[in-house]
């Protein structure tokens, strides 16, 4: 078979296996009651994908990932006003995690921390310009420690499958 | 094996995240006065501005009912699936917020010159 020689290939497949992983996630939060029904409060499994993909494939593509993720999910299951907030928390997040990613002083436990974070504060901002109110700052301390605490959970089950999952795609090797 | 485990810098990261979370919790409890107003917005534009002192009901067109009860505002009834604005606890300090998404209404005590200290930010865009 030529084709498993084929890097390019292999690397498509790979985004495509991860982004259809990471939809269904999205979809299986969706419909679970997960949510403590705080809005805003959730652990957001399709953010296991962005860490998997952040150590495992070219960090680029883990963000390509994240935003095709986010885009098909707000189109499949959600409607403009979702996409807008789910695409502001997952830009910041991405942006955060793959500063976070370089510094080998964080594990992926730190660095899913600091990604459920800024997710959280992208989506106050969000809320903050298309509620034209800034009295969301209460907000504030609810999204941090629910944004740590799940990105500490992910970020931990993340670290697990990094190691675990077989495939010699670990471009990021250290 | 050390690539994935729990680090020091994680769990400081951890830590002062959960440290400031809560030094403003804490802040916010401690300095907030309670409000004098619920100003009750739709597309961030002002459509009722209910005082607390006095127990009313305002119905906003025919989907939500905001009640003031006790010195303290709530949701009282929503069409949405969620019901989040509903089960949210009613709110009484400058500043507390109970947000609908899918109507994009809020509902915020503030003090009755509806000028707020703390988040210096709320102006009321004018129509």
């Amino acid at each position: 078979m030529k084709h498993r020689r084929n890097p390019l290939l292999r690397r498509v497949a790979e985004a495509g296996i991860l982004t259809a992983v990471a939809l269904i996630l999205s979809y299986l939060e969706a419909v679970l009651p997960l949510s403590p029904g705080i809005p805003g409060v959730k652990l957001g499994l399709s953010h296991l994908v962005t860490v998997f993909a952040l150590y495992r494939l070219p960090m680029s593509e883990a963000a390509v990932i994240t935003l095709v993720r986010v885009l098909l999910s707000g189109f499949l299951f959600g409607n403009g006003v979702s996409i807008a907030y789910s695409l502001s928390g997952a830009m910041l997040s991405i942006a955060v995690m793959l500063v976070l990613r370089r510094f080998p002083a964080f594990s992926s436990v730190g660095v899913s921390i600091a990604g459920g974070v800024a997710h959280n504060l992208g989506q106050l901002t969000c809320a903050a310009f298309m509620m034209g109110t800034v009295s969301l700052g209460w907000y504030l301390p609810v999204l941090l420690v629910s944004g740590s605490l799940s990105g500490a959970v992910i970020g931990l089950v993340g670290g697990i499958l990094i190691r675990r999952v077989p495939g010699n795609t670990n471009v990021n090797k250290k | 094996m050390t690539k994935s485990t729990l680090r020091i810098a994680d769990i400081l990261l951890l830590g002062g995240v959960l440290a400031v979370a809560g030094l403003l919790a804490l802040s916010l409890w401690l300095f907030v006065p309670k409000g004098e107003a619920a100003v009750v917005r739709m597309n961030g534009e002002i459509i009722a501005v209910l005082h607390l002192e006095e127990n009313t009901t305002f119905a906003v067109g025919d989907t939500h009912l905001v009640v003031v009860h006790d010195r303290q505002v709530s949701v009282e009834s929503a069409p949405c699936r969620d019901q989040i604005c509903v089960n949210h606890l009613p709110i009484s300090r400058d500043g507390e917020t109970i947000v609908c998404l899918p109507y994009a209404i809020t509902v915020t005590v503030e003090p009755a010159e509806r000028y707020n200290v703390l988040f210096p930010d709320i102006q009321e865009k004018q129509p």
